[in-house]
């Protein structure tokens, strides 16, 4: 109980409440613009959070996150644009109430299902991850080898669309990893030369230039047509009757969130698509979906904030990202000095919980700062791209400054963005590589101890039955695309 | 820049091979049996494996394809952004964060299709703005010119 008191206090000092309410009403203006994602959000918060205690710095990450992901119904719904790629399930509908003439009716419910799956998500986590903790405290070096090999070959191979093309982009990071002074020899490895780059290669401006510089490109060069917004009515009126029929829409869309946000690789994109899916083979109308039916809408509303949510058990848990936000905060937990895994529950179980708690409020926040962005959506979505992309390029350039207090980490920003435009244009996922430089140097550490321990005899790392069971679901996670491309091949020869 | 799925394997072979070739002259510590060309070794032989799967696969379409972010005038809007980047590293220390920011945002704002005068008005309240967060409350020492020394 002592725990859960301190998380408390901690949770409502005043930092943590105004980098709370500040980070929200940044992410909910994120997300309300077309254009700007809940990621490339976080990616910009994270030089702020540089500066930050660790407990406000995840919690304003996290509230960020939920808010923009909520808020990227809005130009979904108004104008069939959606504003996160986890709205895109559910745009058809909330488009065609629009259309009828019934925008608040649709933004209402969406607003409510992210706070009741957000909630849900957020329950998930505080039951599982602690579970899943206490079972993991027993692990050694070997098992995090094999941990951060999970988490790099799931977000590898699992999440992306291409495994081939997600492992390039993996060991495109693995490979920056090793730029910078060898941890275990001393030996300065890739630096050409370069006494910045002997340090390494800084996480935060490759982050931001991989994530922010192209939606930058993309939305310089957009052009965009002038829209007309419709009116909208009271938000909350006929609310209440609509979800209490729906109840079951409401509550199975934060369930089917909370499991499928907690597989590594997942996140709330998928949550959204399998949770509306599921709504439709459920309903008694299914010829209704995508013509302006609630039920799909509440579903996947509710799946996608829960499964942000839920995405932080493997995160917090094992240091596996649930997707590409989480994958950002592996990167700041370690900036915090707090090594995701087992053991930040044992050493400062207040720290876990004090995230939890902020997770909790930021869901609640959902209702009144939902309220007020959809009264000022109007607004938002007739900012023309030209004005915001400059203004969020030099948003990249004083955050990357700002880490090193030197223009190398904007050039490093620079050159990362590059790499970034080129991986998205395509298709290479960018979420691998980021992990790889997180990870990397990780991953090298324990592989080249355990090895050295073992004097080169690769058994150690399945000498212990977990090991072993870890070892197994990595192999088949690399296997069996090999095996499925191997069977289509043989399927499609003559 | 959109490549074929083959041009991208051959491009990772190429990588992979950079690499390990790249680690060629790292010494070697006596009595040390994994050194620091270890593991990058791995990563590039990984690469290597990698873009001869992806050359074996299928890929249909052109080896190279401008996409439409590089073709008419959006092609001189990507390069202003990314050389008004370069110029911000080069001017700063002379003009300061304020002007040069507010510079940056404005040409911006104008290349991609922005009215002058509100363009003028919103680099200027967002570089302060800017300058507001991160030199004066997160403490960050941005470069200096002769606004800075003005407000200060």
């Amino acid at each position: 109980m002592n725990v859960y008191w301190e998380a408390l206090v901690l949770v409502t000092e005043p930092a943590t409440l105004g980098a709370i309410l500040i980070a929200s009403l940044l992410g909910i203006t994120l997300g309300a613009i077309p254009g700007l994602t809940a990621v490339m959000g976080v990616a910009l918060l994270i030089p702020i959070t540089f500066f930050m205690d660790p407990v406000p710095a995840i919690a304003s990450i996290a509230s960020l996150a939920a808010m923009a992901i909520f808020a990227g119904d809005i130009p979904g719904t108004l104008l069939r644009i959606p504003g996160t790629p986890a709205s895109a399930a559910y745009v058809e509908d909330g488009y065609a109430m629009t259309k009828a003439g019934k925008p608040e009716r649709a933004l209402g419910l969406s607003m409510v299902s992210a706070c009741v799956g957000g909630v849900m998500g957020v329950i998930a986590l505080m039951v599982a991850a602690p579970l899943l903790a206490r079972f993991a405290t027993n692990f050694s070096s070997v098992e995090y080898f094999w941990l951060a090999l999970l988490g790099l070959s799931c977000a590898a191979i699992i999440a992306a669309g291409s495994a081939l093309k997600g492992i390039v982009s993996l060991l495109f990071g693995l490979w920056v990893a090793t730029i910078g002074i060898d941890a275990v020899a001393g030996q300065p490895r890739f630096t050409f030369g370069s006494i910045e780059l002997m340090g390494g290669v800084s996480f935060i401006p490759a982050m931001i230039g991989m994530f922010a510089l192209p939606e930058v490109l993309r939305n310089l060069t957009a052009r965009q047509p002038r829209i007309a917004t419709p009116t909208m009515g009271p938000i909350l009126a006929g609310l209440g009757a609509t979800l209490r029929k729906r109840w079951r829409n409401l509550l199975r869309g934060g369930a089917v969130g909370s499991l499928v946000g907690a597989l590594p690789g997942a996140g709330a994109d998928i949550a959204a698509w399998v949770a509306y899916a599921i709504a439709r083979r459920r309903s008694a109308t299914p010829e209704a979906f995508g013509k302006g039916h609630d039920e799909g809408l509440i579903e996947a509303g509710a799946a996608n904030n829960a499964a942000l949510s839920s995405a932080w058990v493997p995160t917090l848990v094992f240091g596996i990202p649930g997707d590409s936000i989480t994958a950002i905060v592996i990167g700041v937990l370690y900036l915090k000095g707090l090594e995701p895994g087992p053991i930040i529950f044992v050493k400062s179980p207040e720290l876990v919980y004090a995230i939890l708690f902020a997770f909790l409020l930021a869901n609640l926040l959902l209702i009144p700062l939902g309220w007020a962005v959809i009264r000022m959506a109007r607004h938002l979505l007739r900012i023309p791209p030209a004005y915001f992309a400059p203004v969020v390029l030099a948003c990249c350039i004083v955050g990357s400054f700002a880490i090193n207090n030197t223009s190398y980490g904007v050039l490093t920003m620079l050159a990362f963005g590059v790499v970034g435009w080129i991986f998205e244009e395509n298709r290479i996922p960018i979420a691998p590589a980021i992990l790889g430089i997180v990870l990397g140097g990780m991953l090298e550490f324990n592989f080249v101890t355990s090895m050295l321990k073992s004097r080169g005899d690769l058994a150690i790392f399945v000498s212990r039955p977990v090991a072993a069971a870890l070892a197994l679901i990595v192999l088949m996670i690399w296997v069996l695309p090999i095996m499925r491309a191997m069977r289509s091949r043989r399927k499609e020869s003559p | 820049m959109q490549l074929n799925d083959r041009l991208i394997g051959a491009l990772a072979i190429c990588g992979g091979v950079a690499i390990i070739v790249g680690t060629l002259g790292f010494r070697e510590l006596p009595g040390q049996q994994f050194g620091s060309a270890f593991f990058p070794r791995i990563v590039g032989t990984a690469l290597i494996l990698t873009g001869a799967a992806m050359l074996a696969m299928r890929a249909d379409g052109p080896w190279l394809r401008l996409p439409a972010l590089l073709r008419g005038a959006a092609k001189w809007q990507v390069a202003a952004a990314l050389a008004s980047v370069i110029g911000w590293v080069v001017v700063s220390p002379y003009l300061g964060f304020i002007a040069t920011t507010t510079l940056m945002i404005w040409i911006l704002i104008l290349v991609a299709g922005g009215r002058l005068v509100p363009a003028a008005l919103t680099a200027l309240v967002m570089a302060c703005l800017l300058y507001l967060v991160f030199g004066i409350l997160l403490r960050v020492p941005l470069p200096f010119g002769a606004i800075e020394r003005f407000l200060t």
